[in-house]
């Protein structure tokens, strides 16, 4: 008798588990899970920030429910970036009370590694946004690393990134590679430049070095106007992002210095606002300066390894500039290349790799439904042979 | 081409001839210009007795047939700022540039200009400066003018960089007008330059000008090329004889002068005064 009892319990367990499975899988078909997004409150603009609301929105847009979560309850919704893209729910980790089902999705970024292993008990769908490797690692402890907490999918700006998880990881990771987009506003509309440099990078020390060696080795052009694209207001704030394209259209160059950037953001905007960019080449070069075999494209602006060539280049692209000698070749193939970076082309490949993801569980949880009902018959069968 | 050129010469010789064709051929073969361009040569009436100049002008190079030089001959006053405005009175296009007869433009000069007067952003702008590089007579270069209004110190926290403004102009006073480009009737009806003033009549100039509310931008490009140290030109000889109180009485005069349109006579009576009080006297 007790036996029959265990095993009818057994047999009520797989026929909720199934109706579990079942209702997931209407949900997910029905467009009714949630994305959770989570994000990290940063004092500056951040590139790596604008893409997880530009995921956030993507995915609002194909029809799912999206919330925020913010690392901090004091968490600001930055107002560098435009409002059509921060339109969205947010809500602190610490207060969120949130139920997650399998049919949920959780976008993790690469450094919030104590989040993966708070979720790794989870149902949901969970997936690791790589956007620097260097972010990455310092958000591992040695020996750890994403299937740790179980998590197997990875999303990434740079297939340089993705040679990198599957050099030092495992190359068992899922990992898909989108190429983000720069909004159609920082294309040029062939504005006349101003002699300034826009000048951004990581290490604030870095930027003062260039500056100064800069004037030191040419005094003739200390009028040429370093442009570290904050508003003029006191003190400078962030700039609203559709301002800071407007501003790099008019400067003639950009200086970057981001050695552990993943996808490079910045040198795209340049080329798409006709400012040529005059970069050091970061320790996993972008996509779009290289060619299929790796090798450097030309006329993707003025790339080096030297730091201290910098301030050099710097002056020889003001002479360039002043002599009106740089060719419209160059600005015409830096326009090109950048065109390919679309915010149009970035949504179509999100919305394949998120639809992926959903479509892929779909099929899981449709052959783990085919996989229970073949198990019930089977039960069935026995009970009746019994 | 909505862009003329104003040439002034009052003398020829050798010299001259090299770095007037030079200075001709330098407007000729410009860049992604399919129109002539309208030169006006304005010259003394006192080189019609120069033989080798009447065949100079009888005889155009080969090199300038994509300009249409024209001949004004000046009865007048021939300094260098009546010649300028006679020219200019002459011109039927909406801008004209100074060029000296020793100088050059870059070879893109009236390309850049064109974006320039062409474009919405820049439709208020009265004069168009480009950055001048000035050499010496072995055409190294010395310096250039006109860029320090590119820099945001210069121009201070309410200027607008590009834009040359007043305050800046008092503290800073070496812009030079040769290779700019100016809207044609506002440069008459603003008087043109002041024969009056010696030395200093281009600042004047811009300053008369910005008093006017009118706006100046210097094209971030080298456009021209200005020999500053020829034996002989007007500014050696000013440089060689003025004094430093001269030239501080030339700047004054300047600021004060900058508040009329007309050309007003100088009053240099207080001036001798003021150099004879400061002229030290022997003890007898």
């Amino acid at each position: 008798m007790a036996e029959e009892t265990k095993q009818a319990e057994i047999q009520q367990a797989e026929v909720s588990q199934l109706e579990k499975v079942r209702a997931s899988v209407g949900k997910l078909k029905a467009k009714q899970s949630k994305f959770l997004f989570f994000i990290a409150s940063t004092p500056n603009p951040a590139a790596s920030i604008y893409e997880i609301y530009f995921h956030a929105t993507t995915v609002k847009n194909m029809g799912y429910d999206v919330k925020i979560l913010t690392d901090s309850t004091t968490y600001q919704v930055p107002e560098w970036i435009e409002k059509e893209l921060t339109d969205l729910s947010h809500e602190s980790m610490e207060q969120a009370k949130l139920t997650v089902g399998p049919e949920d999705i959780l976008v993790i970024p690469d450094i919030f590694s104590n989040i993966m292993e708070q979720t790794k008990n989870l149902p949901a769908i969970r997936v690791t946004l790589l956007q620097s490797v260097d972010y990455a690692i310092n958000g591992l402890m040695p020996g750890m690393q994403w299937n740790s907490f179980g998590i197997e999918k990875i999303i990434t700006t740079n297939s340089n990134l993705k040679d990198v998880v599957e050099e030092f990881f495992s190359k068992n990771y899922d990992v898909k590679v989108y190429d983000p987009g720069i909004p159609d506003y920082f294309k040029s509309k062939g504005e006349l430049k101003r002699p300034v440099v826009s000048i951004v990078g990581r290490n604030p020390n870095e930027i003062a070095k260039i500056v100064k060696l800069f004037y030191a080795k040419y005094p003739q052009y200390s009028w040429i106007t370093f442009d570290s694209m904050l508003t003029d207001s006191k003190p400078p704030q962030a700039m609203a992002r559709k301002d800071y394209a407007e501003r790099l259209k008019k400067n003639f160059a950009g200086v970057w210095v981001d050695r552990i950037a993943s996808f490079g953001t910045f040198p795209l905007e340049c080329m798409s606002a006709g400012c040529i960019p005059i970069a050091v080449v970061p320790d996993l070069p972008p996509n779009y300066i290289l060619d299929e075999e790796g090798n450097p494209l030309e006329n993707t602006g003025v790339w080096t390894t030297d730091i201290l060539a910098i301030p050099v280049l710097i002056g020889d692209i003001v002479t360039k500039f002043l002599d009106n000698t740089i060719g419209t070749e160059v600005i015409d193939t830096m326009g090109e290349i950048a065109s390919k970076y679309t915010q149009e082309n970035a949504t179509k490949q999100l919305q394949e790799i998120y639809q992926g993801l959903i479509d892929e569980r779909i099929g899981v949880f449709e052959r783990t439904i085919e996989a229970m009902e073949k198990s019930e018959d089977n039960l069935k069968e026995e009970v009746k042979q019994d | 081409m909505d862009i003329s050129v104003v040439l002034p010469v009052h003398k020829f010789d050798d010299e001259v001839k090299e770095l007037l064709s030079k200075a001709l051929e330098t407007a000729a073969i410009q860049e992604d210009i399919e129109d002539k361009i309208d030169v006006f040569v304005v010259y003394a009436s006192t080189l019609d007795n120069n033989q080798d100049w009447m065949k100079f002008i009888g005889t155009p190079a080969k090199e300038w047939e994509t300009l249409n030089i024209l001949y004004i001959k000046n009865d007048g006053n021939t300094d260098f700022q009546a010649q300028v405005n006679l020219g200019a009175q002459q011109v039927k296009t909406r801008y004209f540039s100074i060029l000296e007869y020793d100088d050059e433009y870059s070879t893109t000069y009236f390309k850049i200009m064109n974006s320039y007067i062409k474009s919405p952003e820049f439709k208020g702008v009265e004069i168009f400066l480009p950055i001048v590089v000035e050499t010496n007579d072995k055409d190294q270069t010395l310096k250039l003018t006109n860029e320090t209004v590119w820099s945001k110190q210069f121009v201070g926290e309410n200027g607008t960089m590009g834009y040359l403004n007043a305050p800046s102009l008092n503290q800073y006073t070496d812009f030079k007008i040769c290779g700019g480009l100016f809207r044609t009737d506002e440069f008459i009806g603003a008087g043109g330059l002041k024969s009056n003033i010696q030395l200093t009549f281009q600042y004047e100039f811009l300053l008369r000008y910005l008093n006017n509310a009118s706006k100046i931008y210097t094209v971030p490009k080298i456009g021209y090329k200005h020999l500053a140290t020829r034996e002989g030109s007007l500014f050696h000889v000013l440089q060689q004889t003025m004094t430093m109180q001269d030239r501080k009485f030339w700047f004054d005069t300047a600021k004060k002068e900058a508040n009329f349109f007309n050309d007003r006579p100088i009053d240099f009576h207080a001036y001798e005064k003021t150099k004879e009080i400061a002229q030290p006297k022997a003890n007898v």
